[in-house]
């Protein structure tokens, strides 16, 4: 039996089509390179989605958010319970149960997200980023670098911060 | 996504040189003099307040990733990495757990398969479809366009209920003026007090139109305008009993 041209299928090419690469960038960092394994949570994520439909229609037109945060739950569960065997075996007792686990996870979760929030910006609003806060250049030293005037520079240094924190937003939030 | 933000703190004000130094104020990016007028400015400007309070937290996002990070964003990385195709997997997978969930279904006796059946015609007969008895149902009223020339027009039926009010709406969604759109809407009850109440909000797909039930647990006396508002609580439609 095959679903191809059926309205299952249709759902999952658009989901596919639209948020399959950012997903993919996105697991494939919080895994550290697996592409194994990111290759089975992004499945994973994306079969959620097609057997929950309403939950994307519900979530204020944003499904890369739902997406993303689902991905994201599905690999942290997995950490924990790659974390919470060991500690079986050796019968350890922790003084601080999870504390460090939870903060390492955040961490890298954290990242991954605002590198793919950066991945949405254009170049342009990157590179303004790259040489300010990066470089720790004045707008001085930026406008020469970029070839651009000051006033460009300080715009493009606002509206690249607005759209950093709203594509963090559009993409379930800091954990 | 972005972009489509409307505060006045989004735009640079002409008249305030000063309106567009926020960002590489908070990127500490301003020279020693600029920095130092524009923490003056600060103090009585609430619209350049406002601006640094929105854009610092972006600064603080920034703590987590590296130059050479940002620098690979530009590289030739995403090509290094590329999208493995998952769709032929994944379509694979979802015809086979359709078939199981069929097999499933056709798995139960007939005896249970009648009581689904029965089940089905009993929900397909409750007063939501206009066609039960079970419970008093009030007619649908058509809802009052507050803003000009709005796509969206509904019939709303507010019911009494042992446990409040429910609301049930009928949105139809007029496509053709906007043919790719879907657009999303809130629905807002106000009291006899004059409070506002949000409910939730749903999506309506210009394919069709689109049936929204929902409840409060105010009572029906005590409901004085039911209202329908965009996300940035525009009002769009309203009732008044």
């Amino acid at each position: 039996m095959t679903i191809a041209g059926t309205a299952d299928a249709r759902l999952l090419r658009e989901l596919h089509d639209e948020h399959a690469n950012a997903l993919w960038a996105f697991v494939v960092g919080l895994l550290d390179g697996d592409r194994g394994k990111a290759q089975d949570v992004v499945q994973e994520t994306f079969l959620r989605a097609w057997r929950n439909p309403r939950v994307l229609d519900q979530s204020g037109g944003s499904a890369r958010g739902w997406l993303f945060t689902v991905a994201r739950r599905i690999v942290i569960d997995e950490w924990r319970a790659a974390h919470r065997r060991p500690e079986l075996v050796t019968a350890e007792v922790p003084d601080r149960p999870d504390t460090d686990h939870a903060t390492d996870a955040d961490r890298i979760v954290d990242r991954q997200l605002v590198l793919s929030a950066l991945r949405t910006l254009t170049t342009e609003h990157r590179a303004v980023l790259l040489e300010c806060y990066f470089r720790g250049a004045s707008v001085a030293q930026a406008a020469q670098a970029l070839g651009l005037p000051e006033g460009t520079v300080k715009s493009r240094a606002h509206y690249a911060l607005r759209a950093l924190r709203a594509a963090i937003e559009d993409l379930g939030g800091i954990a | 996504m972005n972009a489509h933000d409307t505060g006045p703190t989004d735009r640079f004000d002409p008249a305030d040189p000063f309106s567009a130094d926020a960002g590489a104020y908070v990127l500490g990016a301003l020279s020693a003099d600029e920095e130092r007028a524009f923490a003056a400015h600060l103090t009585g400007c609430d619209a350049c307040s406002v601006r640094v309070a929105e854009l610092s937290p972006a600064v603080g996002l920034l703590a987590n990733v590296s130059e050479a990070d940002l620098a690979a964003l530009d590289g030739a990385d995403s090509e290094a990495n590329p999208v493995p195709s998952l769709l032929p997997a994944l379509l694979r997978r979802a015809a086979s757990e359709r078939r199981r969930r069929r097999a499933g279904i056709a798995a139960l006796g007939s005896v249970a398969a009648a009581a689904v059946i029965a089940l089905v015609v009993v929900l397909g007969t409750q007063p939501w479809s206009h066609s039960g008895a079970q419970q008093p149902t009030a007619a649908a009223r058509p809802m009052v366009a507050v803003a000009a020339s709005s796509p969206l027009t509904a019939e709303a039926a507010l019911n009494s209920r042992g446990w409040g009010t429910e609301i049930s709406l009928d949105c139809h969604y007029r496509a053709s003026a906007y043919p790719d759109a879907a657009a999303t809407y809130q629905l807002e009850v106000v009291d006899s007090s004059g409070a506002g109440h949000k409910l939730g909000s749903w999506t309506v797909r210009p394919t069709g139109d689109t049936r929204f039930t929902s409840g409060t647990s105010l009572p029906l006396d005590e409901i004085r305008t039911v209202r329908i508002d965009l996300p940035d609580g525009t009002p769009v439609l309203q009732l008044s009993r």
